[in-house]
C-alpha cells in the first residue's frame, strides 16, 4: 500500500490503466502506485510484456498481393448501389 | 454531392482500401485459415462497397469494416459445423472467470513475463486461434488493432461491461496457455507447489 490506491485497487485496475481506460480511480493514482510499489511493479511489467508480445506476433501481418489483386478486380466488376 | 461511381469508388478506395491488411489479419485470426479468410476479405470488401452509399464519409471506416467482416464471418460459423461455438459463447457468457491471473503463477519464477519474449510468433498466433471466438475477437480488436473499449462495443453489438469482462478473461485465458507453453519448452521453471491449473 502506498498513498492514494492500494494494492488491489491499482493490480484491479491494470488491464484498464494499460488500455488508456481508466474510469474510476486518476490515471495518475495508478501511475504513481506503480512506480513507488514494488510489489505491483511487476505485474505492471507483466502486462505490457503480453501486449509487446502479441503486436509483435499478430499486428504485422500483411494481405497476400494476390488477394489485393483480387479484390480490385471483384470493386471493378461491381458497382456500389446508390 | 456527387453519387457517381467513379466518385463512390474514389472514395472508397481511399477510405476502406487501406484497411485491407488490418481487415486480412482480423480475417485470418477469426477464421484461424489463410483461404477462408481470404474468403472473407472479399466478401467484405463486396458488402462494403455495395452498401457504401450507407457509410458517413471520414468517420470510422476501419471499425465499420471490421463490423462486416465479423458479421459475415459469424453468418458462415452459423452454417457451420463450428456452430457449437455460438452455443457455448451464449451458455457461458456470465460464468466465472475458472482462470487464475497468470501471475500468481508466474510470480517468483518469471514476475514480469520475460518468457513472452521468447515465444515465437506463430505459437502466439496459434494460442489466439485456441481461444473461443467471442473472447477471441475481442482480445484480437483490443490488442492488435488498438480498438478502445467503445469501439470495440460497437463492432459488436454489445455493452462496454461485456466487452471488458471477455477481454480480461481472453486475455487471462491466452497468458495462461502461453504461460504453460514456456513451462513445457523450459523457458521456464515453475517452483513446486507455485504453478496452479
Amino acid at each position: 500500500m502506498t498513498n492514494g490506491i492500494s494494492c488491489e485497487d491499482a493490480l484491479r485496475q491494470v488491464q484498464e490503466y494499460l488500455d488508456g481506460e481508466v474510469q474510476t480511480v486518476s490515471k495518475a493514482q495508478i501511475k504513481q502506485h506503480f512506480e513507488v510499489c514494488s510489489r505491483c511493479y511487476p505485474h505492471l511489467n507483466f502486462e505490457k510484456a503480453y501486449r509487446e508480445a502479441m503486436r509483435r506476433a499478430a499486428a504485422g501481418e500483411a494481405a497476400p498481393p494476390a488477394l489485393r489483386a483480387k479484390v480490385a478486380a471483384l470493386l471493378a466488376e461491381s458497382e456500389p448501389e446508390s | 454531392m456527387s453519387d457517381a461511381p467513379a466518385a463512390m469508388k474514389a472514395g472508397f478506395e481511399e477510405e476502406a482500401i487501406p484497411y485491407l491488411d488490418a481487415v486480412y489479419r482480423f480475417a485470418l485470426r477469426l477464421t484461424g485459415d489463410s483461404d477462408q479468410a481470404e474468403d472473407l476479405v472479399q466478401e467484405t470488401f463486396l458488402r462494403a462497397y455495395r452498401s457504401w452509399d450507407q457509410y458517413t464519409r471520414g468517420t470510422a471506416a476501419k471499425s465499420w469494416l471490421f463490423t462486416i467482416c465479423r458479421n459475415a464471418f459469424l453468418r458462415t460459423l452459423e452454417r457451420s459445423q463450428r456452430h457449437e461455438e455460438i452455443v457455448r459463447e451464449n451458455v457461458g457468457r456470465h460464468g466465472p472467470d475458472p482462470v487464475d491471473p497468470v501471475w500468481l503463477s508466474a510470480n517468483g519464477v518469471d514476475p514480469e513475463g520475460e518468457f513472452f519474449d521468447a515465444i515465437v510468433d506463430e505459437r502466439i498466433i496459434d494460442a489466439i486461434g485456441a481461444l473461443p471466438e467471442e473472447f477471441r475477437s475481442v482480445v484480437v480488436l483490443a490488442d492488435v488493432e488498438a480498438f478502445s473499449y467503445a469501439e470495440i462495443a460497437e463492432l459488436m453489438d454489445m455493452p462496454v461491461g461485456t466487452v471488458k469482462s471477455r477481454l480480461f478473461r481472453g486475455r487471462r485465458q491466452l497468458q495462461r496457455a502461453l504461460y504453460e507453453y514456456a513451462v513445457e519448452m523450459g523457458y521456464i521453471s515453475p517452483r513446486a507447489g507455485v504453478e496452479s491449473s
